[in-house]
């Protein structure tokens, strides 16, 4: 990149940076786990947190957290009963799942989230932080067979040979306001769910199903609700901040899927009368 | 804004979680033993809701709704505000006009003007394609303020004479952990003129002596008289003469006055006739036949202006003359002339009749980077039965895909299916009326023929709204290609529609007709001077755009030309005359006339950059086939990959028989005819107007 702000020489220190917070995430939690009475089994997220800051893989986050449900559900059941519960799962006391929450239960979901969101962001700085464009996977193996003069190699289109855009962020300066944003953020998301939590716990079902089906219900309605909402707004902001070009396009478009049957019609006679003009005049 | 595939596995793992959280104990034991028979004796707690997975999952699902309307406020609000200026520098000097053969730097910087700040932009410029890059990268990334904006710096080199477009740029925001990203084009178009490269010494006067002062065989000069300063005769004078022309020696020793007369100082006036007619446009602008044409037609006009010889230029395409600049000699004509030279060397070739597809893919991989506002599905939709029953595709030449041809298949099996079950169940139904409800009720049987008409009429009233179901509806269910390319060519066609003004039925022109899609594209491509290939001969081998109509339009302006000219013109024809042998007598006839009133004429014939030039004496194109086939050894029934450079080298052959044949018929007339590939062009006609001048100046 050549830019005035490319040679600042800390240019590695803010993945250094997001590297020691991926670890500081990670050993939360395995503390966290191993407090939660996890024991042993505290080690295996952890392990593939760490395998995923080590090979600086996509899927580590998401392969994290699927073992924490995993782990969590399991000792869940089997602290409440459940007869074909690993025996692995160490049980807590019956009473604590009596408490809304415990201290654990937040540190817990405060470490997870300062361990996906240091990886995340380590991943956009080394990996990528925009998905992959097929395009660009295509504009490169097209070019790679060019060169390796391979049979099935093509002529490059013109849009083909020019330079493919960067997919990873560049790594620059300690952006210190970033660190704090990210560091002051954690602790009130895991914040906004204590109520979040307190309130569907104190749902009561409206249908005859058990309260934790009622709950989920709720939780399925809110976020469709949510999801309706927020399409509506923003597709309200949009028509309300278009440009007059694109209001054009609309209006264009509504016009066609109005009349696209009748105008399919009118063009395609006239295109017919055109083609036989045509063949008449080279005959 | 889009969510990228890391934001999307974190967001259903996250609504799993909540969901694994409330109720995943209860049914995991729902799954394995059945809830009633578990929950019978225990208290209710026991198959409670797991906080802690309920409260991990809302704090992710939490964080990221908060980092989505974060970034949907951010990006909904600064985008508007984002601004781009390119700027060329010469040196440290911004410059609007730029010169081929020559580098420059490009510094584009990024601002946003006002509004929200955005954690992360990264900025990519296209090189335009009329110039080359020469160093530097083209693309940034970073955090994007009020107070620093993004810049970009890069070298490129004008090769050719042309235009150099800068669109704008390319910006993709993302919010800094990857989760959501928007991609968008942000305009500010820069246009600027490549000129010609400016000559040193074409234009000084000769030091060598390159030709013959005498005038050659057959040509004369034009004597008139005129207030030149060469003696053209003497004669008795006359009340009125000048004194100073008096011929005091020569009227002593006839005792009589004798005046002399002096020739017309008429100036040399050259005139180019610039071929753009599609012929020449064809490959990439600054690369092909018209770019060297119009290089050498600079070269003359810079050389003429220098020995103050007055020069005019008329284009032409197939169709008309484009335009007509009448000979002159002063600096701004000169600088007139290279401006237009400048822009007619960018012209692109056009074409209706081509296949389309490879300018659907190049003319959507393009829209999608400069206007992807204008193909989201919320403005430009697509519905979903777009791709059913659209033959013109077959009439492009486009064949069915794989998986359109398997949905056929499938589509023709369902239906002999469907139309056995059909025949089976009216011939029961018949069968049961026959055997049981007519004798059961002492009905009369109908007659035959009846029953075989009403039979025939059910099962094709049955069987016709399923036959466009299958054959149509299923064969593009599979044909993922077609689909695609039928979405490509509605949500172009309404960019285009728009963006040309077709009003409000174009859009349903352009999705029926082929031609005028295809020349619409096409236009498209050349307002922002993306270069596409088009093809040069048809599936017959027909030459493509031999234009006959051309050469009607040269000769009436080469007439025009004389008409209006002076003594002792040159006209140099930069013209194509490729495949036109059969069409030529209009313009011979038109170059007869202009020798016939002494002018001198020229025939440079622009040249492929990428052929060979012909020798004096090129082979037939038979006894080159037969040579090959000889050398190789080639079957006829050969792999087209082992065909191909045979197939090239038939076309160059071609292309020297037929550049000998024009050769021929020119030579009748005396007049040269070079390629502007070799034979030095810009000498052969500066030699000839140093020629003409000789004629008057030089004894």
């Amino acid at each position: 990149m050549s830019t005035n702000r490319e040679t600042e020489p800390s240019q590695p220190l803010l993945v250094r940076l997001y590297v020691l917070a991926t670890i500081g995430g990670l050993s939360a939690l395995f503390l966290t786990l191993w407090q939660h009475g996890l024991a042993f089994w505290a080690i295996i997220p952890v392990l593939a947190g760490a395998l995923g800051l080590a090979l600086r893989w996509r899927g580590g986050v998401a392969v994290v957290l699927i073992l924490l449900g995993f782990i969590l559900l399991g000792q869940g059941y089997r602290h409440q009963g459940g007869f074909l519960a690993p025996p692995l799962f160490p049980s807590r006391a019956l009473e604590r799942s009596r408490a809304p929450f415990a201290l654990t239960d937040l540190l817990l979901a405060a470490s997870f989230l300062t361990y996906a969101a240091a990886q995340s962001r380590l991943l956009a700085l080394t990996i990528g932080i925009f998905p992959t464009d097929p395009r660009i996977v295509a504009a490169a193996r097209a070019r790679r067979l060019v060169r390796m003069r391979h049979p099935r190699a093509k002529p490059l289109s013109p849009l083909e040979t020019l330079p493919l855009p960067a997919q990873r962020r560049t790594a620059r300066g300690p952006e210190g306001r970033e660190l704090i944003r990210l560091f002051v953020g954690l602790p009130i998301w895991v914040a906004l769910a204590i109520p979040i939590w307190l309130w569907l716990r104190g749902r009561r079902p409206g249908l005859p199903v058990s309260p934790e089906w009622w709950r989920a219900f709720v939780v399925l309605w809110g976020l469709g609700f949510l999801l309706i909402a927020g399409r509506a707004v923003f597709a309200y902001l949009r028509q309300a901040t278009m440009t007059v070009e694109e209001a054009r396009l609309y209006l264009q478009d509504v016009l066609w899927q109005e009349t696209r049957a009748e105008q399919r019609l009118l063009n395609r006679w006239l295109e017919w009368a055109r083609r036989r003009a045509r063949t008449r005049e080279k005959s | 804004m889009r969510l990228t595939p890391r934001g999307w596995w974190l967001l259903l793992l996250a609504i799993l979680t909540i969901f694994g959280g409330l109720v995943g104990a209860q049914a995991f034991q729902w799954l394995v033993s059945g809830i009633s028979d578990s929950t019978a004796g225990l208290p209710p707690f026991m198959f409670g809701s797991i906080p802690a997975l309920v409260l991990l999952g809302l704090s992710v699902l939490i964080w990221i709704l908060y980092e989505w309307l974060v970034f949907a406020w951010r990006t909904r609000l600064a985008t508007r505000h984002l601004r781009v200026t390119h700027e060329v520098l010469d040196g440290n000097t911004p410059v609007q006009r730029l010169w081929a053969g020559r580098t420059y730097r490009v510094r584009v910087e990024l601002r946003l003007e006002r509004g929200p700040e955005l954690p992360f932009a990264a900025v990519m410029d296209r090189v335009p394609f009329g110039a080359r890059h020469a160093g530097g990268s083209v693309q940034t990334d970073g955090r994007l303020t009020p107070e620093e904006p993004l810049r970009i710096e890069y070298q490129i080199h004008c090769p050719a004479v042309g235009r150099v477009h800068f669109d704008g740029v390319r910006v993709r925001l993302a919010d800094l952990q990857g989760f959501f990203y928007r991609p968008l084009f942000v305009r500010g178009p820069v246009d600027l003129r490549v000129l010609p490269v400016l000559t040193n010494d074409l234009g000084l006067p000769a030091t060598e002596k390159h030709h013959n002062l005498l005038p050659p065989p057959g040509i004369h000069r034009l004597k008139r008289a005129g207030s030149g300063s060469e003696l053209l005769d003497l004669r008795d004078y006359i009340p009125g003469d000048p004194p100073r022309t008096v011929a005091w020696k020569v009227s002593a020793r006839r005792d009589r006055l004798i005046t002399k007369e002096f020739e017309s100082d008429v100036p040399i006036r050259c005139t180019l006739f610039l071929d753009t007619s599609n012929s020449v446009r064809l490959g990439l602008p600054g690369a092909n036949a018209l770019a060297r044409v119009v290089d050498v037609a600079a070269a003359v006009v810079q050389a003429s202006a220098g020995v103050r010889d007055l020069t005019g230029l008329c284009v032409f395409d197939d169709h008309q003359v484009r335009t007509t600049v009448r000979p002159a000699r002063t600096k701004r004509h000169v600088a007139e002339l290279l401006l237009l030279l400048a822009d007619t060397g960018m012209l692109p070739p056009a074409a209706p009749d081509v296949p389309l597809e490879p300018l659907l893919r190049t003319g959507y991989t393009f829209a999608e980077e400069t206007y992807p506002h204008l193909l989201e599905p919320e403005l430009n939709t697509v519905p979903l039965g777009l791709v059913r029953g659209w033959p013109e595709w077959r009439q492009l030449g486009h064949t069915p895909s794989r998986g359109r041809r398997l949905g056929r298949l499938i589509g023709w099996g369902v239906l002999t299916i469907l139309f056995t079950i059909l025949v089976l169940t009216y011939y029961s139904a018949i069968e049961w009326m026959y055997d049981d409800l007519l004798p059961e009720n002492g009905i009369p049987r109908p007659p035959d023929y009846f029953v075989l008409g009403a039979f025939l009429g059910m099962i094709l009233l049955s069987y016709m709204p399923f036959l466009r179901l299958f054959t149509e509806g299923l064969p593009a269910l599979f044909a993922g290609r077609s689909r695609k390319l039928a979405r490509w060519r509605k949500q172009l066609a309404a960019l285009l529609a728009l963006r040309q003004g077709l009003g409000p039925g174009g859009l349903g022109r352009l999705l029926e007709d082929n031609r005028e899609f295809s020349l619409a594209l096409q236009a498209f491509l050349a307002e922002h001077h993306i270069p596409y290939q088009l093809p040069m001969f048809d599936e017959q081998g027909h030459y493509l755009y031999g234009s006959p109509g051309k050469i009607d339009v040269l000769a009436r302006a080469v007439v025009q030309a004389i008409g209006k000219g002076h003594d002792n013109e040159l006209f140099v024809l930069l013209v194509d005359l490729t495949e036109m042998t059969d069409h030529l007598d209009p313009l011979l006839a038109a170059v007869r006339l202009a020798l016939a009133r002494h002018h001198q004429v020229v025939v440079i014939c622009p040249w492929p950059p990428d052929v060979p030039p012909p020798s004096a004496h090129p082979p037939e194109p038979e006894q080159v086939l037969a040579k090959l086939l000889k050398e190789r050894n080639l079957p006829q029934t050969a792999n087209p990959v082992e065909l191909r450079p045979l197939v090239d080298r038939l076309l160059i052959a071609r292309m020297h028989q037929e550049f000998h044949r024009i050769r021929q018929q020119f030579a009748r007339l005396r007049v040269p005819v070079i390629n502007a590939r070799s034979g030095e062009p810009v000498a052969l006609v500066l030699e000839h107007l140093d020629r003409l001048r000789g004629f008057r100046s030089r004894r």
